[in-house]
């Protein structure tokens, strides 16, 4: 007579079954969803001003450094002051020059009288500055250096993606030390030939890049010029970014 | 261990002494290390004290407090691992100020007053209009580049939550407080929130009754602080033209009086000096520490310009200036001194008389006022000791005699311990030397400076006393603090109707006036000064008055009533439309004056003649003190000065430069002059790093206060330290220490004599001199200049403990390096690192510049966020200083076997020498760090920096117990609060556990939020991490300076790209250490560049490294300290520094305990632990015959 009914036999096989799988689920569920890549990238917070990229960089062709002023400078590309979104929306129209492409605007000033403007108007009046969420952030143990950057020749597409088509910006890229450093390792698939003076030209970069071969042949003498004499190479000791 | 050896090559060997180390002498750093008790054995043979890793429970709030007020929290780091961080805004600004790019440092010209008049010419570094960091201007006459301590800390002091009282609410700043009627707990009147609306109304309807005509001010009193600033003097003009019968009455409770009246006496009129000590060969200091409290920045400077030595130089003599000190207290000029002679305060004016007179009758004999001077001086000294009068006797001879043998190169510096006719004397004596306009130059004092603070304060006390005061205002003063105690001012200021205080912070005196306001720093305020040598600097505000405060200026100009009461309005006045208007293009000057921080002298010094007639006179007319058998000498601390430093978190744990006390003032004692007494020393029971206490009393007045040993005392002597003790400064200063103000009398401003009476108990002090022990490993080292100049050109070859052979220099001779044993090393050279592209960084570090006082450490601090971490915590033995300042006493058994029949050597209770050594990391070629990590936080970078990973740290501490030179510091709690209180996931469940979803405890919460925490965030500097609890760090040769720089230099297109080309100009990027050094005495730089300035350094014969036998190969180096001696005078033995362990050096001498098995391969000190060595059995098998350390046996096991 059987205590246990035979069923039970195969509780211990379930068991080490589920388990196994229990491990490989929370192991593999860490590995996914504990990393950068999903929790970093993708995050597209809803900013206190309606901003598109995609119309300002793309459609009216602005250059990135119009508002980012000092991305080759600092170590901050900064985001503009309410006044540098004023020197367009209150007295320049678009008859005047300063946009490339005019648009369904032509002929009035940009957006005067715009709702959606409503609440860049008021942060100018008041002078209070627009609260915009960060979204690309580094832990404080880690420095970044824009101007380092961009002098060495990597594009804004190479860490930001193409932001001149997002009309709300989000993190493209995990920015994780990994992702960082595989760059860094490597950089021949980044660099492109600054001479040229289209860096912040985020299409042509894109073209630029994906061209086949690329990393093998243009990228890999922008990288040898860069690195002679190990001088100027990407460097991946701990204290170039963590001090 | 404190059994460990001095030499790789003396195994075996109990130390006989400490620290035998080189040139023959004996180094140590405290009296428990000489004494060798058991104390400081076992404090040495640990990391850290015992119980240094436990919780602290005692003193929680204490250290609660500290945390909020000099420490604070980071930005918020995602914390939660996985989560979305918080929400972070970006607030850009609204329209953008001109020159500001968020990101850069924007740096401004502007000057720091010093207390009493004059100024430092600062760069004030701010990050969008925020201060962080104040640098030298290398434009400013005085600075030349450089900072002291106090410029340095002066930052924090712009951030001190205390300066306004009561809980600091940001939006609601409370700027001025009125006196209530009713009286709160702790005994003083309450005060009642008020602002600046309702201090102007009172104003002007209480002071209206002054403008009446049969008032014309009388009964009205300023006592103000004395500044230099020609608009604040304007303003003085204002007040007084209004109020023609008010009383202006210039203060300051430490002053030169005796150098203001003996320059009165001299030359008719009040000068002030000023020393160009780099064009004198030979100084003589009597009683004054030009190196610290009587001097600056420009004194250090100049003095550690002659001080170097040109070793291109062919010729066989090489030359540097020669340092003569006569002193009481063991100062840094003393510690730099060539030759010391130490005294009572009384006899210190004797022999500067006797000085004097002999200088002067060899100038030209038969001089009258020589015999004047001589008169006055004679008598026995040293309590009839005739061996020491004789050497003093020769010593004064022979100082005179050097003094005259170089014309117009020498200089006397007296001190404010002087009385005035000696100083006058002194004046004379110069004038004689041709000293006058070539190494001190005069200045006519003008405003406030020509004042006598202590006719000013006596004067004040006696119309108080005789109720003629109607209203008084004080304006950057303490007099209820720090009145001279038979005044007794706080009775007296209380009795005044109507008090206002104005000043940087609350104080004893704005607690008990009617109304207490606030000033604004001097980097939140417009305003003008003059420095000492009579250039001008505007110093502009950084940033708004962040607590409110009016400038001196301001607050005066609207008590006088006047229009323009805009501090940039009244500056700019000055200086375009004032008397001191530039001639042409005043508004293109004044923009000139503001971009460059300083306008040069207005005219020219003159060197007024001194008036030997009215000298002689006041010399034969006046009686010196009397000796007595004990004196006490009161001085200024060298951190928080008269007291004003007593709430500045960095002051307060700066360890003093000679005694390595921190948090505290005990008075300092003679060790044979504390047996005497019959003080109780660590024989005699007294608790390890304590002081008994003690009753001082003087004229009838007594204070309770610890005493502490300090070597180098005059014997007879008692120095008791002004400054601490205060009762209302803030969280940070109040109780620290003891005030002895009120042993201090208006008779007895800078000495007095009285009596000491040992009392019960004790008080533990926070002495750091033996902390980071190097446990008498060979450190240091000297030599006199006559035999580096015979020779400095010797080499010697050896083969060098792993198997090189090496070219000794002068300095790697005079250590351990010519007989170390064969060793092994486990870094084989194939799999080192090569170092041989640029830039390769390296820095040297000369001791014969240094004088170690110690501006590299705060600057260090302010750069590097380093934490405050408290008295008790320095107990127990958690400072956290990136660079620290060693110490060591050396004895000079002066008076040897005559002096009472023994002999002083190796007591600490004769002279002694100091030997200052500043220590940062070595940044180690093979760093012991690297190799314990188990988490490589720590490695090498490709520049040969030694990276530190906060990140990655996860506090095992193996590197800093591996870490030969004790540089590590580990963070034993979270100094850096994080917080938490953004949006982030999960925020709705943790907010209902705790509130508001924050996860610090809400007592600490409360306090950060409200209390200190959120303003003082404003000092940390951005581009270095805030590090936090469980996590190592160390000095990083500044290498987010070196980082910027290598971006910067690409910027600016000043990088060398080509091989063999510096990557960046000499001097391009300087470590903040190496910015401040007012005797720059540390170079940094590219050791593969040969032209740079540290490759140069490294050259030098004077170079070494330290503890070099281990094979680290440290990036930083020494330059050996010269002394340049009389050889006229005599002086105790010296042994020949190349045979420096005592005796003819054998090696066999060195392995008496083992000499059977002696092999001579050495003592292993590191391990074959890879690699392939021939026979790493036998070497460990050697090892094990050593008997070195259980390492070896698990070692043996891996074999």
């Amino acid at each position: 007579m059987a205590i246990f009914p035979k069923w039970t036999n195969s509780i211990p096989a379930f068991a080490f079954l589920s388990a196994a799988f229990g491990v490989v689920a929370v192991v593999s569920g860490f590995w996914v969803y504990a990393t950068p890549k999903f929790w970093e990238a993708g995050y597209q917070p809803e900013q206190p001003i309606s901003y598109s990229h995609q119309l300002h960089a793309q459609q009216l062709g602005i250059d990135c450094r119009y508002c980012h002023t000092n991305v080759e400078k600092s170590r901050i590309a900064n985001v503009p002051s309410t006044n540098t979104c004023m020197n367009c929306h209150t007295i320049v129209d678009a008859q005047r020059g300063y946009l490339k492409k005019a648009t369904a605007v032509e002929g009035e000033s940009v957006h005067f009288k715009s709702a959606a403007l409503q609440a860049l108007r008021s942060y100018a009046a008041s002078g209070d500055p627009a609260p915009w969420k960060r979204i690309h952030k580094l832990p404080d143990y880690v420095q970044f250096n824009h101007a380092a950057h961009l002098q060495a020749g990597v594009s804004c597409f190479s860490c930001h993606g193409r932001i001149d088509q997002m009309a709300i910006v989000y993190q493209q890229n995990p920015l994780s030390m990994k992702w960082c450093l595989d760059c860094h390792r490597s950089p021949a698939h980044n660099l492109i030939d600054k001479t040229q003076g289209r860096v912040t030209d985020l299409a042509w970069v894109q073209e630029q890049l994906n061209q086949d071969g690329y990393a093998t042949s243009s990228g890999s003498l922008l990288a040898e010029k860069l690195s002679d004499s190990s001088r100027g190479a990407p460097p991946t000791h701990c204290s170039a970014c963590h001090y | 261990m404190s059994n460990a050896p001095q030499c790789p090559s003396s195994v075996g060997h109990e130390p006989a002494s400490p620290g035998l180390a080189t040139t023959g002498r004996a180094y140590w750093s405290s009296l428990d290390e000489l004494a060798q008790t058991n104390e400081f054995k076992e404090f040495a043979q640990r990391e850290f004290p015992a119980f240094a890793s436990e919780m602290l429970a005692s003193d929680r709030r204490t250290f609660l407090k500290l945390m909020g007020a000099s420490v604070a929290l980071a930005g918020a780091a995602a914390t939660v691992p996985g989560c979305r961080r918080p929400d972070h805004r970006i607030l850009a600004y609204s329209k953008d100020p001109e020159h500001v790019i968020p990101g850069r440092p924007l740096y401004i010209a502007s000057a720091m007053p010093l207390p009493g008049g004059g100024c430092e010419g600062v760069l004030v570094e701010t990050h969008t209009g925020r201060p962080t960091k104040i640098e030298g201007n290398p434009l400013h006459f005085i600075n030349r580049g450089t900072t002291s301590v106090r410029a340095q800390a002066s930052i924090l002091d712009l951030y001190d939550p205390d300066r306004v009282p009561g809980i600091l609410d940001v939006q609601n700043i409370t700027c001025v407080t009125r006196k209530s009627d009713s009286v709160g707990e702790d005994g003083l009147p309450e005060r009642i929130a008020s602002g600046w609306d309702e201090f102007d109304a009172y104003i002007n309807n209480a002071f209206h009754r002054f403008d009446a005509a049969d008032s014309n001010g009388a009964g009205l009193f300023f006592l103000v602080g004395k500044a230099s600033s020609p608009t604040r003097d304007a303003m003085r003009s204002r007040i007084l033209a209004r109020w023609p019968q008010a009383e202006w009455l210039p203060y300051e409770p430490v002053d030169d009086e005796s150098g203001r009246d003996g320059s009165e006496i001299a030359f008719g009129a009040p000068h002030a000096r000023r020393y160009d000590l780099d064009k004198a060969k030979i100084i003589v200091a009597l009683g004054a520490d030009f190196l610290g409290d009587d001097g600056g920045v420009a004194e250090t400077r100049g003095f550690a310009a002659g001080r170097k030595v040109n070793e291109e130089s062919t010729r066989p003599q090489l030359s540097m200036n020669r340092l003569y000190a006569i002193e009481s207290n063991l100062t840094l000029t003393g510690a730099a001194a060539d030759h010391r002679l130490r005294a009572k305060p009384s006899e210190v004016e004797r022999l500067a008389l006797r000085l004097c007179a002999e200088t002067l009758r060899r100038v030209s004999a038969g001089s009258a006022m020589a015999d004047t001077a001589a008169r006055q001086g004679e008598g026995e000294l040293f309590n009839g000791d005739a061996h020491r009068n004789e050497l003093a006797e020769e010593w004064i001879v022979e100082a005179a005699k050097d003094l005259v043998a170089n014309p117009r190169a020498g200089v006397i510096v007296g001190g404010p311990g002087l009385s005035a006719p000696t100083r006058a004397l002194i004046d004379a004596t110069n004038e004689a030397l041709g000293a006058g306009g070539v190494t001190v130059y005069y200045t006519e004092m003008t405003g406030d400076e020509r004042e006598s603070s202590l006719r000013s304060i006596t004067r004040l006390a006696g119309a108080i006393q005789a109720r003629q005061v109607a209203a008084l205002v004080v304006l950057g003063a303490n007099p209820v603090y720090d009145a001279p105690a038979d005044l007794n001012f706080a009775g007296l200021f209380q009795s005044v109707p109507v008090t206002i205080a104005c000043n940087d912070s609350q104080n004893e005196t704005s607690v008990h006036a009617l109304w207490s306001c606030n000033r604004a720093h001097y980097l939140e305020a417009w305003g003008d000064v003059r420095a000492a040598d009579g250039s001008h600097t505007i110093i502009q505000p950084m940033t708004e008055p962040l607590f409110g405060g009016r400038s001196d200026i301001e607050f005066l100009a609207r008590l006088a009533g006047s229009d323009v009461t805009d501090g940039y309005e009244l500056v700019k006045a000055t200086w375009t439309s004032g008397p001191l208007t530039f001639s042409a293009n005043a508004d293109k000057a004044w923009k000139r004056m503001l971009h460059d921080g300083v306008l040069g002298p207005r005219t020219a010094p003159a060197t007024p003649r001194v008036n030997a007639g009215k000298v002689a006179q006041e010399l034969g007319a006046w009686t010196p003190a009397a000796t007595a058998d004990l004196e006490f000498v009161f001085k200024p601390c060298a951190k928080v000065s008269d007291g004003r430093g007593a709430n500045n978190g960095w002051l307060q744990e700066l360890p003093d430069s000679i005694t390595k006390i921190t948090w505290d003032n005990p008075a300092l004692i003679s060790p044979a002059t504390a047996k005497a007494l019959g003080v109780k020393d660590l024989q005699k029971g007294l608790k390890a790093h304590s002081g008994q206490n003690v009753t001082v009393t003087i004229a009838g007045r007594s204070v309770v206060l610890p005493v502490w040993l300090s070597p180098g005392i005059a014997d007879g002597t008692i120095v008791l330290t002004l400054g601490y003790g205060r009762t209302h400064c803030g969280r940070i200063g109040d109780g620290v220490g003891f005030d002895v103000y009120p042993l201090r009398a208006t008779d007895s401003m800078r000495s007095a004599s009285g009596t000491l009476t040992p009392g019960s108990g004790s008080v533990e002090i926070a002495c750091v001199q033996d902390h980071w022990s190097l446990e008498g490993r060979t450190y240091y080292r000297e030599a006199d200049l006559d035999l580096f100049s015979e020779r400095r050109s010797e080499t010697q070859t050896v083969h060098d403990a792993y198997g090189r052979t090496k070219h000794l220099n002068f300095a790697e001779r005079l250590g351990e390096e010519t007989h170390t044993p064969t060793n092994e090393t486990i870094y084989q050279e194939d799999q080192r690192h090569h170092y041989d592209k640029g830039p390769q960084w390296g820095m040297a570090i000369d001791m014969n510049a240094c004088t170690g006082c110690a501006a590299c450490t705060i600057a260090c601090q302010a750069e590097n966020n380093i934490p405050v971490v408290g008295k008790s915590q320095v107990l127990n033995g958690r400072e956290m200083h990136w660079i620290r300042v060693d110490r060591y006493y050396a004895d000079r058994p002066f008076t040897g076997a005559e002096h009472g029949g023994a002999s002083d050597a190796q007591t600490g209770m004769g002279d002694v020498d100091v030997a200052i050594q500043p220590v940062n990391c070595m940044q180690c070629e093979n760093a012991p760090c690297e190799t314990v990590c188990p988490v490589n936080a720590t490695s090498h970078g490709p520049h040969g920096t030694n990276d530190m990973v906060y990140n990655r740290c996860i506090g095992t501490r193996y590197c800093a117990n591996n870490c030969p030179y004790k540089v590590r510091r580990f963070n034993f709690f979270d100094f850096a609060t994080k917080r938490l209180n953004g949006d982030y996931i999960g925020k709705s469940v943790l907010g209902g556990v705790v509130k508001e979803g924050h996860l610090i405890p809400p007592r600490l919460r409360e306090h950060i939020e409200h209390g200190a925490g959120a303003i003082q965030i404003m000092q940390y500097n951005p581009d270095v991490t805030v590090r936090s609890r469980g996590v190592m760090e160390k000095c990083t040769y500044c290498i987010q300076r070196v980082n910027w720089a290598r971006t910067e230099a690409k910027l600016d297109g000043v990088w060398g790209d080509q091989p063999g080309e510096p990557v960046m100009p000499d001097g391009y990027v300087k470590t903040a250490c190496q910015q401040a050094c007012p005797s720059q005495a540390i170079a940094f730089g590219d050791i593969l560049d040969p032209n740079s300035a540290v490759s140069k350094a490294k050259r030098s014969a004077r170079n070494y490294s330290m503890l070099d036998y281990l094979n680290v190969l440290p990036r930083t180096t020494y330059g050996i300290r010269l002394r340049n001696p009389n050889p006229a005078i005599t002086r105790p033995e010296v042994m020949d520094p190349f045979q420096h362990h005592g005796g003819a050096h054998e090696d066999a001498g060195h392995n008496q305990n083992n000499s059977a098995e002696h092999h001579d391969e050495g003592h292993v000190m590191s391990l074959p632990v890879f690699g392939n060595h021939p026979e790493p059995r036998a070497t460990i098998a050697a090892a094990l015959q050593h008997g070195i350390d259980t390492m070896i046996t698990s070692a043996g096991g891996l074999a």
